[in-house]
């Protein structure tokens, strides 16, 4: 029986090897892909090129995944190791840091009480917000009232509901709203802000 | 960054030591985390830390992506500035502290 539990181990592990075998290079593109979200976006040319032709070169399944895995971590060393942005890019960076944030949370709802020019753009498993134009509060709250965020930028009117379970019904939620009064309503009906 | 505020550390210490061997050699990141067991999350935020403050450049690799089967690889090589400075700061952190205490 002992001789049998070891055998059926063996062949299982032999399988979970060969199935990471195969799926490594996928894997580590994947991970390249999202500590390349974390970069600021002038750099993200630079270090896809080197990143993928790096991880190439490290040999070993395992190895190069733990490589792959790693460039998160290296992303936000680069980010702080760089000279201070320009203005435009800080405000990239802004939306960076949002997505980052919103790509963490389950739900996420962004209330704007200003006018704000804004443009979205759906991620893999979140929302970015590219906020364009300035003056403007925000507050971004988690899930359990939490406050993640606080801050004041120039914007413009909105709430902004990001629906992770259903990205598309999320997506259609985030009209913009064009009064004051109507974003005030619907702060004050929805259950997650405070 | 001006070098001189550049933060001598362990890892960043191996990393130069590595260009000192081979002054004239230009090596690609995952040849430095071979060399050094340096992680990925640390070297590549020190060779832009090193970069910026002017000890190492960095040029992409002369091959052709399509002819290669790969993206081009960054090549570091480190500079008269970081090879000088390096050899001091790797001084200044092996050297024996403090005077010698001659027993009776």
């Amino acid at each position: 029986m002992g001789a049998l539990k070891v055998f059926a181990v063996a062949v299982l592990a032999a399988l979970l090897v060969e199935v990471l075998k195969g799926s490594c290079p996928k894997l580590a593109l994947l991970l390249i892909r999202g500590a390349l979200r974390i970069l600021r976006e002038d750099q993200r040319e630079r270090y896809r090129d080197e990143w993928i032709s790096d991880t190439s070169e490290i040999p070993g399944t395992i190895t190069k995944i733990w490589f792959a895995a790693g460039f998160f971590q290296a992303a936000f060393g680069i980010n702080s190791a760089l000279p201070s942005p320009t203005p435009s890019q800080e405000k990239h960076t802004f939306a960076e840091r949002l997505t980052l944030l919103t790509l963490r949370q389950a739900r996420v709802t962004l209330a704007v009480t200003m006018d704000v020019a804004y443009k979205l753009a759906l991620l893999i498993d979140g929302l970015s917000i590219f906020l364009t134009s300035c003056r403007c509060e925000y507050k971004l709250w988690r899930r359990d009232g939490y406050p993640v965020l606080d801050s004041a930028i120039q914007g413009s009117v909105a709430v902004i509901k990001n629906l992770q379970e259903d990205r598309r019904r999320g997506y259609r939620a985030l009209a913009p709203l064009r009064t004051r009064r109507r974003a005030q309503r619907l702060v004050a009906r929805d259950p997650l802000v405070p | 960054m001006d070098s001189d505020e550049l933060r001598i550390t362990g890892p960043l210490l191996k990393i130069v030591h590595q260009f000192l061997e081979n002054p004239e050699e230009q090596m690609s990141g995952a040849d430095l985390a071979q060399r050094t067991n340096v992680a990925s999350g640390t070297l590549y935020p020190i060779l832009r830390r090193l970069e910026v403050a002017g000890w190492l450049t960095s040029v992409w690799e002369d091959v052709d992506p399509k002819v290669v089967g790969r993206p081009r690889r960054r090549l570091y090589k480190i500079t008269a500035l970081g090879a000088r400075k390096a050899r001091i700061a790797i001084m200044d952190t092996f050297a024996p502290k403090g005077v010698p205490a001659w027993g009776l």
